[in-house]
């Protein structure tokens, strides 16, 4: 399980995440929503150690997060992490190096299935062939909790079809998922919790047929970050 | 943590290939200049590499210094921080893989600069006379009646202490940028860059004023090496200490108050 206790995070002049508290229970797949700069990228880069919140705790099965839940924890950034002098193939390795939960034939699988070559240097990728190598690396990973910020970001239709089957995919029992998107559309099938986020604050989060209630997540997320026109769409009628 | 030195190396290798490279074309020159019977060939080869004893240990500190501060900065440091390695296991493997190959490269370049001045000294014929001459100078100004080999170990003994009082300074500046990246990462630039560089003179200067303070007073200049051997070996004792807790102070930083 996933928990989130009393969690802020304070930069110089602004508050990322504000008295975030939440579980997500081990199995589900979970959306993370909000508009930019609601504090999802920063939740997550937390929970994958990479900073720290100014105060709260967070703990991944019990253990706070260090480095014994990185070792369980797959994070797949919206930003390139890799260095430039590395091939593919290199990044593949460094990864079986340090994961013990990386599968390096299912990474050579992914990486057909995305049409990439293990040969290419890192500084050749274009932006979209990086956001595939992003997720064929984190998809590679047998890991407790997958997280994916913004994965079909910056990518095109046939590849963000690619993604969402890859992800649906990835999917298996006792696996969390979090994804944070703005997409709700494409992911709105597939999900069991969703976590409402606005400007660092919780607003809502829990069961999504629930918290639905017999709207579309769509319309929800427009309900909570703008505003559904209730007028009528006047007809319109085609002279003959 | 040996994994990630072996990732160090992969990332410099380039620059040791470099270097590499720089001391087979002084040493081509060197034998050029041997079979040529130039001896300002030689003589400027043998210098450049000298100086390249130096220059390499120095260079290499440099860029493992400014390769920590760009990962604490950059989003390659997603790359090392995702991983199941401590905070301290990140930093040693960085400090240990800058200090091993450092002294690698310095004793690369000194060692071909000792073979090629061996070879100039026998080439000029220096007799047994001028040897001893030369022995006789170095027991004076180390004020000893110790023989060559006693004078190695002793040359050997003080090298050691100034390369763990290097190891301070090293480990300031590693404590001086996690603490830029971390605590004073909500700064702003100047302020930021400004305590970083003052922590890092007043752990360096701090450091040094103690070891005098504590070991070296009282110690006359004219003291010989069997007099100096206790002070030199608790004050660098001493020194190894503040360097664990340098490098500890910036693990803690790390775990603590990471924000890539």
């Amino acid at each position: 399980m996933l928990e989130l206790r009393n969690v802020t995070k304070k930069y110089l002049r602004r508050t990322a995440l504000d008295d975030v508290s939440l579980a997500i229970e081990s199995g589900k797949t979970c959306l993370l929503l909000g508009p930019n700069g609601s504090g999802k990228t920063t939740m997550m880069k937390m929970i994958a150690g990479l900073c720290r919140p100014t105060s709260g705790e967070i703990t991944f099965d019990g253990m706070p997060i260090g480095a014994a839940t990185k070792a369980h924890i797959a994070y797949m950034p919206t930003e390139n992490y890799f260095y430039n002098y590395m091939t593919i193939k290199d990044i593949g390795r460094y990864y079986a190096d340090f994961f013990k939960d990386f599968d390096p034939r299912e990474f050579e699988r992914q990486l057909v299935a995305m049409e990439l070559d293990s040969a290419d240097r890192i500084r050749q990728l274009s932006s979209g062939m990086a956001a595939k190598l992003r997720l064929a690396l984190t998809l590679s990973r047998d890991a407790g909790l997958m997280m994916f910020d913004e994965p079909l970001n910056g990518v095109d239709i046939l590849t963000r079809t690619q993604t969402i089957e890859a992800i649906l995919n990835g999917r298996k029992d006792g696996r969390t998922m979090l994804i944070s998107t703005h997409l709700v559309d494409e992911l709105e099938d597939v999900v069991d919790t969703t976590v409402f986020l606005k400007k660092g604050k919780l607003i809502m989060a829990g069961d999504k047929k629930e918290i639905c209630a017999g709207r579309t997540l769509k319309d929800l997320y427009l309900e909570v970050y703008g505003h559904i026109s209730q007028e009528p769409v006047e007809e319109v009628r085609e002279d003959a | 943590m040996l994994k990630l030195m072996k990732y160090e190396f992969r990332k410099m290798r380039t620059t040791l290939l470099a270097m590499l490279g720089a001391l087979v074309a002084l040493e081509i020159g060197f034998i050029t200049g041997v079979h040529l019977e130039k001896n300002n060939v030689m003589a400027i080869c043998l210098t450049l590499i000298s100086i390249l004893v130096f220059v390499v240990y120095g260079y290499i500190m440099l860029a493992g210094m400014a390769s920590y501060s760009r990962e604490l900065k950059e989003k390659s440091g997603y790359l090392i921080f995702m991983t199941p390695v401590s905070p301290l296991g990140i930093v040693l493997s960085k400090l240990l893989f800058t200090t091993l190959a450092s002294l690698v490269a310095t004793a690369t370049f000194g060692l071909a600069a000792y073979l090629d001045l061996r070879y100039l000294i026998e080439r000029a014929h220096l007799d047994a006379n001028t040897l001893k001459q030369l022995n006789t100078m170095l027991r004076f100004g180390l004020n000893s009646n110790a023989d060559l080999f006693q004078i190695m170990r002793t040359v050997l003994f003080y090298v050691l202490t100034v390369l763990i009082e290097i190891m301070v300074t090293m480990c300031s500046a590693y404590l001086a940028i996690t603490l830029s990246a971390t605590l004073l990462q909500n700064k702003k630039g100047f302020i930021r860059g400004f305590v970083s560089l003052l922590l890092f003179v007043l752990l360096t200067w701090g450091g040094s004023w103690a070891s005098q303070k504590l070991f070296y007073e009282g110690v006359a200049m004219s003291a010989t090496f069997e007099q100096m051997k206790g002070v030199l070996a608790w004050s660098a004792l001493f020194n190894a200490g503040l360097c664990a807790i340098f490098i500890a102070a910036s693990a803690w930083l790390l775990d603590k108050k990471v924000n890539l």
